[in-house]
């Protein structure tokens, strides 16, 4: 094969970058096409492209949907180099904007992906009005939501710890604000979302189930741009603009929420009332940044920055006048949340080879202090006492990694690079500091006492190497090959794990294409979660050398196709089959962390498999999809239900999304989701009986043996925008839970009597509760 | 837009946030549940009752009618109604390493259409285990470091509990109150009684080699502690281990047995009278002192793996109502009776007698 590679003769390199005529920011995925050969290329991650084609007479097309078409005719002699802006649709019904090579395209080799353009995530309807990534991908075929509102991911059967979050290509960790409510992505801040649930390219590794790849955007090269909004919970502001013009741009995104802002006086006048001077809250933020620099048309660097926090802080304070000579002071912090920062360096070695070279730091922690500070006087004395403990855990990254992009001829594409990862795990130090200080007649006495416990901290070391071709074989058939070698490091234990990827595409007409692929992966990473919802307290731990690295093998197949009128429709099929799955042990008590985890899990295996169906609309004045899956999710563990198969804890068999947006014109649109699927299995013990001992047990008939209801939901948003002197403003009136379902959020027994259909009446009641009733909201926003 | 307001205010104001979730009438049927431990040379006994809807509080209702039948070998035994749900097998003895298969019906289960319930069983009496005491010393003053060795049987699943035993014998001085007919009055004199006892002991197996995965609902080590409930009962907790890592060796157990000197307190009886219902007389406790001789019983047990699994889950579930459950898994219980619940189990116990050189 490479052989037939090398030996083309009589080619020039025609490269460059895609960029946005009014923003200047770089575009993924225009497809440059050749006329005159048929030969194509798709520009990458950082909007470049390179195409090698036979020298003579070429006509090139540069296509993205919703842009105007970009066309260009030369004669190719040498190697080229062709920078292109692209002018969005003068005919505003064809400007929503979707990527030019979409996964669903029946062209592209690429399968069992998603992407959803950002304005139409900003523009499904969400609760408290708050647009969220992870929400809008929630409502794509293959994945599934877990509780009510919240923003975990289980892909394809996966468990939400198996789903790679990249950020501009750094992993991040902890991607949830607010206990899974919210997720930690700023729309505003965001160019481009790409969720992989299958047939992974070789160049992602490090998790079973998906990869989610999130672009920041690099900020516009003309001019000043912004917008800002008030909203139920949160106020947010964009700002992006050049630094030197069309050479080094920024971008800066902040997000806050106000909710102790709002609740502080009502605090404050309680604490009033106690003669107490009190505080209490809890807010999140994030801060996203990014610096792109363009030295030259061959070399670009970008800097990245993320931060995001949650914090909870409660404080009391004694005024005096209770008891002039007591004073105390107490106060709690509890903060958690991500950091990321990355930079990355771009370089054109040779118009057919590009390389990206990265260095990045990321950081995941939690920290929880409390302290209490006690004063006593009485006549010429004083004693104080104070109490500081304090509670941290996280993780740290350091990433090194480089890739390289190669388009030796027109039918090869070929990716290839290395990276290394250092982990440092700190699952749990707990510490503490008491000291009692008194001055009595004149003679100072000072006693102090401290402990710190569970300092261990776990170093690992990652390293993967990958090369994949997407290899065109002839006008209907295309394949994409690939292999990623990884290997980890931890407590003297080496892990090896090649795993090859395999995806083709054969196109059965200009719109149809059958595909399939294959893909191998391995996950060193667990997360130790405490419950079904987000907690700061979950704890990400590595494998060990007891606890093995989970693997999946995962087959799929699909059909493909694109529709007049800017339909795609697609059915995709797939088996997945994972080994060394953890899972909590019977009985296993989360209290106590990360000591002894080991022995509180065990691992078994599981199977998915299910089939989607997914119709898009890209274009026109009503887009939206249509998303249905089918499927299953089982798990089997030696350990567990007596070594019987039992369904994983979101084994849904039916899962329905519809999302429709109507956008008349410029100055109104609107939207409407409804989702539909089969309620969570949940443990529920149902009988009861008495052992030999003469004690009462409850008798559960498995692990996950009790379907709750079914879930379903409708939400609508209204946008009014009016263009005004220094922007356009746009108010937003969504809709949460229009017709008020009660969908179920957890079950408690009550003392209510419950009357069976048979007329049996007993004291008790199964009881469920349902947290989000219908939820409006408005929001404003401003954009300049 | 007034009316569009005030609807969803009154939608706001109407949300209910909780609803009774509905059970069909299959899922609120009894189980039969079924539970019998076969030990060597011993009639197999067996208790009958039907379980109870989660939602319900009456009292577990005993099985009467229920027809048992039990294959010891080549043997056949009907099970005999004994009242309240307990049914004996007449002549049963099974030896260990017998295997043993259940088979029942209960005729007229009457919740759903008078189908009859069938429930079938199968388990092995296990061999008793091969063990003996190494060294007993003391640790201070009522703690004893006891090393017995377990000769474990090879290529297979051997499951044991362990309990121990204290017994301490006491000499009582005492005035003694009789009444004398002839007399017609009561006469008192003063006798010495010595009597062995039970005394309250908790024990523990600190070896990472039987500390199973199994066990980590109960922490790093295994524990237990025992205390006599009188006519020969004891209640306590066993040390529940395999041999999943210790397979065919001969392995040490080193337990740290803690001693209490009474149930309550450190005094032997709290009561200055006493009624010694054995011997008729009430008398006056006039002094006590423990003899310098005390054994430990050890009750080194091999069980049937199915009994080992449902008696650990049980262990779990009873520890995770003391924690609350609300933090950690459900623990399913694990039976090995099909079409009911329970367990069908079978042990072989072998006593180990440890003579205790008191350090007080």
């Amino acid at each position: 094969m490479l052989a037939g590679v090398w030996a083309v003769a009589q080619n020039s390199t025609i490269s460059g970058i895609v960029t946005d005529k009014e923003t200047g920011e770089t575009m993924i995925g225009v497809k440059v096409l050749d006329s005159r050969s048929g030969k194509g290329a798709v520009t990458n991650s950082f909007g470049r492209y390179s195409l090698t084609l036979p020298q003579g007479e070429v006509r090139l097309s540069f296509i993205f949907s919703g842009y105007e078409t970009h066309q260009d005719s030369l004669t190719l002699l040498r190697d080229t180099a062709i920078n292109v802006a692209m002018s969005m649709h003068t005919n505003v019904l064809e400007a929503v904007v979707v990527r030019g090579e979409r996964p669903t395209d029946a062209k592209s080799s690429q399968m069992s992906a998603v992407s959803i353009p950002i304005e139409h995530i900003k523009a499904v309807p969400v609760i408290f009005g708050e647009a969220d990534v992870l929400k809008a991908i929630q409502l794509m075929p293959g994945v599934q939501s877990g509780s009510e509102g919240m923003s975990g991911m289980y892909v394809r059967g996966g468990g939400p710890d198996e789903n790679l979050f990249l950020l501009d290509g750094v992993p991040l960790y902890n991607v949830n604000h607010l206990a899974g409510f919210f997720s930690a992505f700023n729309s505003d801040a965001i160019k481009d979302i790409t969720l992989y649930k299958g047939s992974f390219p070789a160049h992602f590794g490090g998790r079973l189930s998906s990869v989610l790849d999130i672009t920041q955007n690099d900020g516009n090269d003309k001019e000043l741009h912004g917008n800002f909004s008030i909203g139920a919970i949160a106020a947010k502001i964009n700002v992006e603009g050049p630094i030197i013009k069309e050479k080094t741009t920024f971008s800066i995104s902040a997000r806050r929420t106000y909710g102790d802002a709002l609740i502080m006086p009502f605090v404050k006048g309680a604490g009033l009332l106690s003669d107490l001077n009190t505080g209490f809250g809890y807010y999140f933020y994030d801060f996203n940044a990014k610096v792109a620099h363009k030295f030259s048309d061959r070399s670009r660097l970008f800097l990245s920055y993320y931060s995001g926090d949650d914090k909870i802080y409660f404080k009391v304070k004694t005024r005096g006048s209770m008891l002039d000579d007591e004073k105390m002071y107490m106060k709690m912090g509890y903060a958690w949340g991500n950091m990321v920062t990355s930079a990355r360096w771009n370089y054109v070695v040779t118009p057919k080879l590009f390389m990206n070279a990265t260095a990045a730091y990321t950081r995941y922690r939690n920290n929880l202090s409390i302290g209490a500070e006690e004063i006593y006087s009485w006549n010429e004395s004083v004693s104080k006492t104070n109490i500081d403990m304090y509670y941290n855990s996280g993780i740290e990254d350091y990433t090194g990694r480089v890739d390289f992009d190669y388009q030796p001829n027109p039918d090869h594409s070929m990716k290839f690079g290395t990276f290394f990862l250092h982990h440092i795990f700190r699952p749990e130090v707990m510490g503490g500091k008491f000291s009692d200080q008194s001055t009595e007649d004149g003679v100072n006495h000072l006693d102090t006492m401290s402990f710190k416990l569970g300092e261990s901290v776990v170093h690992a070391n990652e390293i993967n190497a990958y090369f994949e071709d997407d290899w065109t074989l002839s006008d209907a058939i295309k394949l994409n090959l690939g292999l990623a070698l990884s290997g980890f490091a931890v407590q003297e234990k080496f892990y090896f794990s090649p795993q090859p990827r395999l995806s083709g595409r054969m196109l059965l007409s200009d719109v149809l294409s059958l595909k399939a692929g294959y893909a191998y992966t391995t996950q060193y990473l667990h997360l130790l979660s405490n419950s079904n919802i987000s907690l700061p307290t979950d704890l990400w731990v590595p494998v060990t050398a007891k606890i093995a690295p989970m693997n999946a093998h995962q087959v799929a197949a699909g059909l493909f196709y694109n529709w007049k009128h800017g339909i795609d429709l697609s059915v995709e099929g797939y088996f997945k089959k994972m080994s060394n799955l953890m899972e909590y042990k019977d009985g296993a008590n989360f209290l106590g962390g990360s000591q002894g985890w080991e022995e509180k899990v065990t691992l078994g295996q599981g199977w998915a498999y299910g089939v989607e169906f997914l119709a898009q609309r890209t274009v026109g004045k009503v887009t939206g999809w249509v998303g249905y899956t089918w499927s299953k999710a089982l798990r089997q563990f030696d350990d567990i239900s007596q070594g019987e198969v039992f369904p994983a804890k979101y084994d849904r068999r039916h899962d329905l999304s519809i999302v429709l947006m109507y956008k008349p014109n410029d100055a109104f649109d609107c939207s409407l989701t409804w989702v539909y699927n089969t309620g969570n299995a949940a443990t529920l013990a149902t009988q009861q009986f008495q052992g030999e001992d003469g004690y009462t047990y409850d008798y559960y008939s498995g692990r996950n043996n009790y379907r709750m209801p079914a879930y379903h939901r409708a939400d609508v948003a209204v946008n009014f925008h009016k263009q005004k002197k220094r922007g356009v403003r746009t108010w937003n009136i969504s809709v949460y839970n229009l017709y008020n379902h009660q969908n179920p959020y957890i079950l408690l027994v009550s003392n209510q009597p419950y009357e069976s259909p048979n007329g049996t009446l007993y004291p008790r009641s199964l009881m469920q509760y349902s947290i989000f009733p219908i939820i409006p909201s408005v929001s404003y926003q401003f954009k300049f | 837009m007034k009316k569009i307001a005030l609807a969803l205010a009154l939608a706001l104001a109407l949300a209910s946030c909780q609803k009774q979730i509905p059970f069909p009438d299959d899922e609120t049927t009894p189980l039969v549940v079924f539970t019998a431990v076969a030990e060597p040379d011993s009639t197999l006994t067996a208790t009958l009752s039907f379980s109870r809807f989660f939602l319900a509080n009456h009292s577990f209702r005993p099985i009467h009618n229920a027809q048992l039948t039990l294959r010891v070998g080549s043997q056949t035994y009907t099970a005999t109604h004994q009242g309240d749900g307990l049914y004996r097998f007449d002549g049963s003895c099974p030896r260990p390493g017998d295997s043993l298969v259940l088979d029942g019906e209960v005729v007229n289960y009457a919740v759903l259409g008078n189908e009859p319930a069938r429930i079938h069983a199968a388990t092995r009496v296990p061999l008793r285990p091969e063990a003996q005491a190494l060294s007993c010393t003391p640790a201070g003053s009522r703690t004893y470091n006891l090393r017995l060795q377990l000769q474990d049987r090879p290529h297979e699943r051997n499951c044991y509990s362990l309990r121990v035993r204290y017994v301490d014998t006491v000499e009582r001085v005492l005035r003694r109150e009789t009444y004398d007919y002839q007399l017609g009055r009561y006469v008192y004199d003063t006798i010495v009684d010595t009597t062995a006892y039970d005394r309250y002991c908790t024990y523990q197996i600190k070896d990472i080699l039987i500390v199973q995965e199994d066990n980590s609902a109960l922490g790093t080590f295994i524990d237990g502690d025992i205390e006599e409930m009188g006519q020969g009962e004891y209640y306590g907790n066993s040390l529940l281990f395999a041999d999943d890592r210790i397979d065919g060796t001969a392995h040490t157990l080193s337990l740290e047995v803690y001693t209490y000197n009474s149930y309550y307190g450190d005094g032997y009886y709290d009561d200055s009278y006493i009624y010694d219902d054995g011997n008729g007389y009430y008398a006056q406790l006039l002094s006590q002192r423990s003899l310098a001789t005390a054994t430990f019983f050890v009750d080194l047990t091999a069980l049937s793996p199915e009994y080992y699994r449902y008696l650990l889950s049980c262990n779990k579930q009873d520890l995770q109502d003391d924690l609350g459950g609300l933090f950690s898994e459900p623990v399913v219980i694990q039976c090995n009776v099909q079409g009911g619940i329970g367990c069908l189990g079978a042990q072989s116990t072998t006593r180990i007698e440890v003579p205790v050189q008191l350090s007080r």
